[in-house]
């Protein structure tokens, strides 16, 4: 039976849809979205699985469970396909029948135990389990692994370390490659000192395993690919945190950290505005963006503007944008926002725009929005050369006669 | 009847699909303008971005639909049954969705400029990042109750213009919400979360906000006459110029309040926590001031008189050209 656990997950892993099958898998049992990801492996596999099967006594409960969890995604057609593909794995596998969907995984589960292999991990984890800021450092560490920053902190106490520090493994097969991934994401934080230190005791606990034996790693994984914009070649944002006029971005006041450039990664922008009191601190955005969306609205479709904000802003793939969890999580309004900050060249967002377009499901449904985000974008322009025309120079607050910077 | 076979119908020109059970029918980017699917069936239905412009669902069931991104443009959706449905990203502009159930729907980023929404249950409602400008909400004297949005999410929603008068917002998020020019009078949003939200310009007489939280908000110009203000927090809100007449603000927070020229004549300010609040030129005609707390807070030019100051702690306070009390004027 051993073998035919291993057989499931490898199967599954090797399969055309793998990286579909893992983000289902982790959408059932997590409830969260995973963006876009190398490869799964076997090990990865193995885990979703156990934690889906966990949750679901019998067959039965594990199909309408899947089905449903299809139905609230944008392409339920394709991922069902997916969800079919693992319940049949499972029912071949394990002779589990559709027909009587009371098969219970109890005799499965204690079978889905992470490899042998993987046991170096727990004196890594019993080491990081005892330190102070926990949640700091499993953020940090989810953020490496997962490229998600995940603000829950309710899920992150949840996560064990001998997954953090298995996923880690997994994914930078190089001490090399986990140190510059480490940087890369510390320098984006707004207390990257802080995070910096963390880092550093991240990294200590993890060296032993490198001295062992390196981890599986996907063959077409580019360490630090999230981070690069693909595409147009045309790009007026680079990754070192300046935009195209070489100006330094805008750094979140907000008390929590932020990663700076989480539009260039492939990271789900933290929730970073509730207040000790359970009160909510707001980004605050410029009455003009709402004056523009309306604008935008009168001659696009709400949820096409929404996916070609979404990619816009955070770089994502065209499938992840529309598939899962990053529709719920993001809204408009701030995403307008920052596409703005963001891109002051019409002409190059205008091409970015079109070539997001074409990688999207019938692009040419899409053209009226992007029509309706350059003219909103031009209205922009000359509302601000105009008050900057027209308006008197500011007096400081105490001198004026209006008090000022309102929006 | 089949997606397939429902299809060819309208094709052929028949628009008549009412009364029908289309339980959980898969019609994903259908064009389907002027279809009448009035007192129809179609829960649990996939119409996601289906062209439904115009289109009667009056008394149909929508409830728990996969309907994002659809089309509803004037569609009369009146006491339609869209209860868990996910309308994500839809457009519901100039649409009629009076007395519809749209509670625990999830509206966010969709477009409902324009639309009717008296007498519609949105509690719940997850309404982020929405258009809702010149949408009328408002309860009717005789008539139709004003939508209820107890609990809803209305974080960076845009209302600007939209009639909200005696609707019940009751612990509504409406954070960072475009609430500029909006009527909402007499509308109840004791503890709504209101943190950075703009109400330039908005009528907010007779509302209710006991414990709702202002912090940051804007509130230039707005009318605010006999608002209920009791115990809310409203640190670092501007409010220049606006008119709070007779308000009840005991135990509010206005630290840092920008109020200039505020007009708060008769109004309750028991244990108001004035402090820093800048109120130039303010008016506070017989306003009440027992245990406030206005200790360094700027009243220059302000008009205290016959207003009840004797046990405010006043400590760093400018009052310099001031009109106290006993209608003399502070040096």
């Amino acid at each position: 039976m051993q073998d035919a656990s291993a057989t499931i997950a490898r199967q599954l892993a090797q399969d055309d849809q793998a990286k579909r099958i893992y983000k289902l898998l982790i959408y059932v049992s997590e409830g969260a979205w995973v963006g876009e990801i190398a490869p799964p492996s076997e090990a990865m596999m193995t885990r979703g699985l156990s934690q889906v099967l966990q949750q679901f006594s019998d067959y039965g409960q594990l199909r309408s469970h899947l089905h449903a969890s299809v139905n609230t995604l944008s392409k339920p057609a394709e991922y069902s396909e997916v969800a079919d593909i693992i319940l049949e794995t499972i029912a071949q596998v394990h002779g589990v029948s559709g027909d009587d969907p009371t098969t219970t995984f109890l005799k499965i589960l204690p079978e889905l135990k992470l490899t042998p292999e993987n046991s170096i991990y727990t004196p890594i984890a019993a080491d990081l389990t005892p330190l102070p800021n926990q949640v700091r450092l499993k953020k940090l560490a989810f953020c490496v692994a997962q490229s998600v920053w995940e603000g829950d902190v309710a899920k992150l106490e949840a996560m064990s370390w001998l997954d953090l520090t298995t996923m880690l493994h997994q994914r930078y097969s190089q001490e090399a490659e986990l140190t510059q991934a480490f940087q890369q994401v510390v320098s984006r934080l707004s207390k990257p000192i802080e995070y910096g230190l963390l880092s550093e005791i991240l990294m200590d606990a993890m060296r032993p395993l490198y001295a062992v034996a390196p981890a599986e790693t996907p063959a077409d994984f580019i360490p630090g690919s999230l981070e690069v914009v693909e595409g147009t070649g045309v790009e007026d944002r680079s990754v070192d945190g300046t935009d195209a006029d070489g100006q330094p971005e805008q750094v979140s006041e907000a008390d929590e950290e932020i990663p700076l450039a989480y539009q260039t990664l492939n990271i789900i922008p933290p929730s970073p505005w509730t207040e000790g009191n359970g009160a909510i601190l707001v980004e605050s955005i410029d009455a003009v963006i709402f004056d523009l969306h309306y604008d935008i609205m009168k001659q696009s479709n709400p949820l096409r503007l929404k996916h070609l904000l979404l990619i816009l802003v955070n770089s994502l793939e065209p499938e992840e944008a529309i598939d899962g969890m990053d529709l719920r999580q993001q809204t408009t309004i701030p995403l307008l926002s920052t596409a703005f900050r963001l891109h002051r060249k019409p002409e190059i967002l205008a091409i970015k725009l079109r070539e997001i377009a074409r990688k999207l499901p019938d692009p040419e449904e899409y053209e009226g929005t992007i029509d309706g985000i350059l003219r909103a974008f031009k209205l922009r322009t000359v509302a601000q050369k105009t008050e900057a025309a027209t308006s008197p120079k500011r007096l400081p607050l105490a001198e004026s006669p209006v008090v000022t910077g309102i929006r | 009847m089949t997606p397939e076979m429902l299809l060819a119908q309208y094709q052929s020109g028949n628009v008549q699909f009412s009364g029908l059970n289309l339980n959980r029918i898969h019609l994903p980017g259908a064009d389907l303008i002027g279809a009448n699917f009035s007192g129809s069936d179609l829960q649990g239905g996939n119409l996601v971005l289906a062209f439904l412009n115009r289109s009667n669902f009056n008394q149909a069931n929508l409830k728990g639909g996969l309907l994002r991104g659809a089309n509803f443009s004037q569609a009369d959706l009146s006491s339609c049954v869209f209860r868990d449905a996910d309308l994500m990203g839809s457009n519901l502009s100039r649409s009629d969705l009076r007395c519809a159930d749209l509670s625990l729907s999830t509206l966010l980023d969709a477009n409902l400029s324009g639309a009717d929404l008296r007498g519609a249950n949105l509690s719940g409602a997850d309404l982020r990042s929405s258009c809702l400008r010149s949408a009328n909400l408002r309860e009717e004297g005789r008539g139709l109750p004003g939508a209820d949005l107890r609990g809803a999410n209305l974080q960076y929603a845009d209302l600007k213009g939209a009639n909200l008068s005696g609707v019940n917002l009751q612990r509504a998020n409406l954070a960072g919400a475009n609430l500029c020019e909006v009527s909402l009078k007499g509308a109840n949003l004791s503890e709504a979360i209101l943190t950075g939200a703009k109400l330039t310009n908005a009528f907010l007489s007779d509302a209710i906000l006991t414990g709702a939280n202002l912090a940051r908000a804007t509130l230039q110009d707005a009318k605010m006459n006999r608002v209920d203000l009791v115990g809310a927090i409203m640190t670092d809100a501007i409010m220049t110029d606006a008119t709070l007449n007779g308000a009840k603000l005991a135990e509010a927070d206005l630290q840092n309040c920008k109020m200039e020229r505020v007009r708060l004549n008769k109004a309750e300010l028991g244990r108001t926590n004035l402090k820093k609040a800048l109120l130039l030129e303010a008016n506070l005609i017989e306003a009440y001031l027992g245990r406030a707390d206005l200790r360094g807070a700027d009243l220059r030019g302000a008009n205290l008189i016959r207003a009840e100051i004797s046990s405010a702690l006043m400590a760093g306070a400018n009052l310099q050209g001031a009109t106290l009390p006993d209608g003399s004027v502070q040096d």
